[in-house]
């Protein structure tokens, strides 16, 4: 762990931590919502969480563009859709109480393994010693850019058939006659 | 300076959690909305890494992550509509004609 005694250090374990909060615990919300929208709304908080995520790490491209697209417009594709097919209530099917047995426990085994193996990462202090702090103008709108444009050329080429083919695919996919 | 293995492992909880969506939900709409959880989780891997190794090319991968994801859940809603207009439901307990 760092020196404790740095404001700065722990300002930064705060953000991290209530960042963090928010977006497990909007994500478990997502997954036991009874009601659909109530998972997409969850879902849009958790977006935001991670957003604010990609700021402190210095992307700050990346935030809006995931604040913009994700947000904004798949979310707001989700809940058209649910709109559309939101009918009748769906009742979850109830499992069987061994299985419920058998699945805590295993779950719990796993949790402890878990928890295990993010302990183990503090022994290692030589690993901390490359970490590289990255520099404010790396995420910026004006290095992304340069870099999207130049370097990764191809990729970028590639992801817009990707959204032609999605795009062809999603319209032939929703006609009635086709 | 949070270290890095913070960042992984909350990307690795936020992973299980998604998974944990899809495999228990019977909601078609909940399950793809996991799935958009496990494409986030990779997604803070890639971040979190361009910026303890100084390099663009995690967030440029983000990018396409994004795309990607923003593709998929307009085919996966696509077949969604398809499947609702022939039988009425997005319950998965209802589309089970492979069942033996």
């Amino acid at each position: 762990m760092s020196n404790p005694g740095n404001i700065n250090d722990l300002i930064h374990y705060l953000i991290f931590g209530s960042l963090a909060f928010i977006i497990l615990s909007s994500a478990i919300m997502v997954i036991t919502r009874k009601e659909v929208v109530h998972s997409a709304l969850f879902l849009i908080l958790c977006f935001f969480g991670v957003a604010g995520l990609y700021v402190q790490l210095r992307a700050q491209f990346l935030a809006a563009v995931q604040i913009l697209v994700y947000a904004g417009g798949i979310m707001v594709l989700y809940l058209f859709v649910i709109l559309l097919v939101n009918r009748r209530a769906i009742e979850e099917t109830k499992r069987s109480k061994s299985f419920k047995k058998i699945s805590i426990l295993v779950g719990l085994v796993l949790l402890l393994e878990f928890v295990l193996i993010f302990m183990g990462t503090f022994l290692k202090e030589g690993a901390k010693e490359k970490i590289i702090e990255g520099s404010f103008s790396m995420g910026s709108t004006e290095y992304i850019g340069s870099v999207l444009y130049t370097k990764f050329l191809f990729p970028f080429e590639l992801v817009s058939v990707v959204l032609l083919a999605a795009m062809i695919g999603a319209i032939v996919l929703s006609k009635r006659k086709i | 300076m949070i270290p890095l293995n913070w960042y992984l492992f909350l990307s690795a909880v936020l992973f299980i959690i998604g998974a944990i969506g899809v495999l228990t939900r019977k909601n078609a709409i909940v399950i793809l909305m996991s799935i958009e959880l496990m494409l986030n989780s990779a997604t803070i891997n890639f971040i979190a890494f361009s910026h303890y190794l100084n390099s663009a090319t995690g967030q440029i991968f983000a990018i396409m992550i994004i795309t990607v994801a923003a593709s998929e859940a307009a085919v996966g809603l696509a077949i969604i509509i398809a499947m609702f207009r022939n039988k009425n439901s997005i319950n998965l307990d209802d589309y089970s004609l492979l069942k033996g």
